[in-house]
C-alpha cells in the first residue's frame, strides 16, 4: 500500500548539526497492517511518518502509494487518503468550532469548496450515534467548542473524525503521549477498535511499550534510522524485559536519560 | 435635543458605512488570524473606482459590486505574496498597500475628485423610492439596509462547506491540510472578501460624501481593527450575538467615541492621533481583561 524505497535524508545539510536520519531506508506497509513503531529520539521515527504524510520530502529515494510515485506530491494532496493524528490535542480540529460544525468539516472532505450548508440535518443521529459509542458524553455536548473539551475527549473525537473522513491510511503520532494514564487507555482502546473495524492500514508511532507490544501485527523499532526490531505477529511473542533491554542499550548510547 | 439627534445621526452614517471594512477586518484578522494592511489601499481604490466610473455614468449599484471585485483583486494579491512568495504576512498587505497609493491616483486622475450631481445608492434607484420625510436620512437608511444585506450574506457564506473550511484555517491550518485543501488557497480566499469589502467601504463612503480623497485609507486597518476589538471584547460573554454584529455594534461605539472627543474640543488634525490611542487603551484593557480572568481561573 506504502512503501518508502531507498530513502535518504538529513537535516541541517551542510552545517555542523547535519544529522543523517535515513541511510537508503526502506520501509513496507501492506495494506491492513497495523505496525507500531518505537524508538529514541532522534531515530527517525516522527521523520518517517513526516516522509509518508507528505510534510517532508525525501532528498532521493521513492515514496510510493499503490506503486504511485508521491514523493513529491504536496501534503494537502495526500491527506484525501491519509489521515494523521498528533501527539498535542490541540493541533487536533478546529478549537473555535464546535463538536458538531468539526464533525461536519470531515464529513464533506473529499468534496470541493461549495456553498451547500455544512451542517447536514440528516446526519445528525449518526454524529451522535457515534460519539455516544466513545462513552464520553459528547453526543449531549455537540454544540460546545472543541477547546472546551479535554485533550482525551479531543482525541477520541479525532478518532471519529478519522472514521467520518473515511481513510485508506491512518498515522498515529504518539496520539496518546499527551494524556493522562486513563485517557490514554481509553483513546487506544478506541484507536484499536475503530482500526479493526474499517479495516485501516495504520501505523502508530509510539512512546508507550505496552501499547506497542499489545498492539497491530508488526512491531518497529528505529535506531539512528537503522531497523533493531522489524517483527511480524509480534504480540504475545516479544518479551517486555527483551525489549526494554535492548531500547535502555540504545537510548543510552545517543545520550537520552532513562 | 435636536443637536444629539444630528449628532447621533452622522455617528450611525459613518458607523454603518465604515462597518463594511470592519467585517472585512473580521475575516482576515479574527477568523484568518492575518494582520492585513492592504485594506490602507483598497479601501481608497474602491472609492477610486466609485468617483470614475460614477462620473462616467454607470449604474451606482454596478459601480459598488466593481468596486468590491477590484478590491478582491488586490486582496488575492496579497494572498499571493504571502502564500506563493513566503513573504511575511504585514509586508505582503504593506507591499499592496504602497503600490496601491499610485493605482489608486492614477485610476481617479487626482488626489481628490468631486462626485457632485452624479447619481448614487443614495439618491437614485432604491434611494428614490424613499418617502419625502426620510429623504434627509436617505444615506443612514440605504447604508444600514446594504450593510445587513451584506452582513447577512457573510453570516450564511460562513455556515456554508466553503465557510467552515475559511473559519477552521485561521484556527488551525493543519485541519485545512487534513481535509486535503490547500491552506494557501483558503488565506488567498479570505484575504479576498476582507479586501472585497474594504473596497465597498470605500466605495459607499465616496457615494456618501460626494467627493474622493486619496489619503482617505491612511490608518484603515487599525481603525477598523479597533472596531473589530470592542466590539468582540464588550460583547464575547454574549453567546447569542454573532462576531459580525459585534464588529458592526464595535463600529458603532468607536465612531461616537471619535465624534465625542470632536465634540469635548479636540481639534481636527488630532484625528489619526486620537485613532491611536483609542487603540491602545482597547489594546490594554483587553490584555488587562484577559489577565484578570487568567487569574480568576475562568479560561
Amino acid at each position: 500500500m506504502i512503501e518508502l524505497r531507498n530513502i535518504y535524508k538529513a537535516f541541517n545539510k551542510g552545517t555542523v548539526d547535519e544529522i543523517n536520519i535515513f541511510e537508503d531506508f526502506n520501509f513496507k506497509l501492506d495494506e491492513g497492517d497495523f505496525v507500531s513503531v518505537i524508538g529514541s529520539n532522534g531515530s527517525g521515527k516522527s521523520t518517517l511518518l513526516n516522509l509518508i504524510s507528505g510534510s517532508v520530502y525525501p532528498d532521493s529515494g521513492q515514496v510510493l502509494k499503490n506503486g504511485e510515485d508521491i514523493s513529491l506530491l504536496e501534503e494537502y494532496k495526500r491527506s484525501a487518503s491519509i489521515m494523521r493524528i498528533f501527539q498535542d490535542p490541540s493541533l487536533s480540529g478546529s478549537p473555535k468550532l464546535t463538536i458538531l460544525e468539526n464533525l461536519a468539516l470531515y464529513d464533506s472532505k473529499a468534496r470541493n469548496f461549495s456553498l451547500r450548508p455544512a451542517i447536514k440535518k440528516n446526519r445528525l443521529d449518526e454524529y451522535k450515534e457515534m460519539l455516544s459509542r466513545l462513552g464520553m458524553g459528547l453526543e449531549d455536548r455537540l454544540h460546545d467548542k472543541l477547546a472546551s473539551l479535554s485533550g482525551g475527549q479531543r482525541q477520541a473525537l479525532m478518532l471519529v473524525l478519522a472514521k467520518l473522513s473515511g481513510d485508506g491510511v491512518l498515522l498515529l503520532d504518539e496520539h496518546t503521549a499527551a494524556l493522562d494514564p486513563k485517557a490514554a487507555e481509553t483513546v487506544m482502546g478506541l484507536t484499536n477498535q475503530l482500526i479493526k473495524e474499517l479495516k485501516l492500514s495504520v501505523v502508530m508511532v509510539t512512546h508507550n511499550l505496552k501499547h506497542a507490544l499489545s498492539y497491530g501485527n508488526r512491531l518497529v523499532m528505529l535506531h539512528k534510522g537503522k531497523y533493531i526490531y522489524n517483527t511480524e505477529n509480534h504480540v504475545g511473542k516479544l518479551k517486555m524485559d527483551e525489549v526494554l533491554n535492548k531500547f535502555y542499550e540504545t537510548s543510552i548510547e545517543v545520550g537520552n536519560s532513562v | 435635543m435636536d443637536v444629539v439627534f444630528s449628532l447621533l445621526l452622522t455617528v450611525l452614517e459613518e458607523a454603518f458605512i465604515y462597518s463594511f471594512l470592519s467585517l472585512g477586518i473580521y475575516i482576515s484578522y479574527i477568523i484568518l488570524n492575518f494582520p492585513d494592511l492592504s485594506v490602507d489601499g483598497t479601501f481608497p481604490l474602491g472609492g477610486a473606482v466609485t468617483a470614475i466610473l460614477l462620473l462616467a455614468g454607470w449604474n451606482p449599484l454596478l459601480v459598488l459590486v466593481l468596486a468590491f471585485i477590484a478590491g478582491s483583486l488586490c486582496g488575492i494579491l496579497t494572498g499571493i505574496f504571502h502564500t506563493k512568495f513566503k513573504i511575511k504576512d504585514l509586508l505582503s498587505g504593506i507591499i499592496t498597500m504602497t503600490g496601491l497609493y499610485s493605482v489608486n491616483l492614477l485610476i481617479a486622475g487626482s488626489a481628490n475628485v468631486s462626485i457632485m450631481n452624479t447619481k448614487t445608492v443614495f439618491n437614485s434607484g432604491l434611494g428614490s423610492l424613499l418617502p419625502e420625510s426620510l429623504k434627509e436620512y436617505n444615506i443612514v437608511i440605504i447604508a444600514f439596509l446594504l450593510l445587513i444585506i451584506v452582513k447577512l450574506i457573510l453570516d450564511l457564506f460562513l455556515k456554508t462547506e466553503a465557510g467552515l473550511i475559511l473559519r477552521a484555517s485561521g484556527d488551525n491550518k493543519r485541519v485545512v491540510t487534513s481535509l486535503g485543501k490547500n491552506p494557501g488557497s483558503v488565506i488567498i480566499f479570505g484575504l479576498a472578501l476582507t479586501n472585497g469589502l474594504a473596497a465597498l467601504s470605500g466605495a459607499i463612503l465616496v457615494q456618501a460624501h460626494g467627493y474622493f480623497n486619496v489619503n482617505s485609507g491612511i490608518g484603515m486597518m487599525v481603525a477598523g481593527l479597533t472596531c473589530m476589538i470592542i466590539g468582540n471584547s464588550l460583547f464575547k460573554g454574549l453567546s447569542f450575538i454573532k462576531i459580525s454584529t459585534m464588529a458592526i455594534l464595535g463600529t458603532i461605539i468607536y465612531k461616537a467615541l471619535i465624534s465625542l472627543a470632536f465634540n469635548l474640543g479636540a481639534p481636527p488634525n488630532t484625528l489619526k492621533l486620537i485613532n491611536a490611542i483609542i487603540f491602545l487603551v482597547v489594546l490594554v484593557a483587553r490584555e488587562k481583561s484577559a489577565r484578570q480572568t487568567y487569574i480568576r481561573g475562568e479560561l
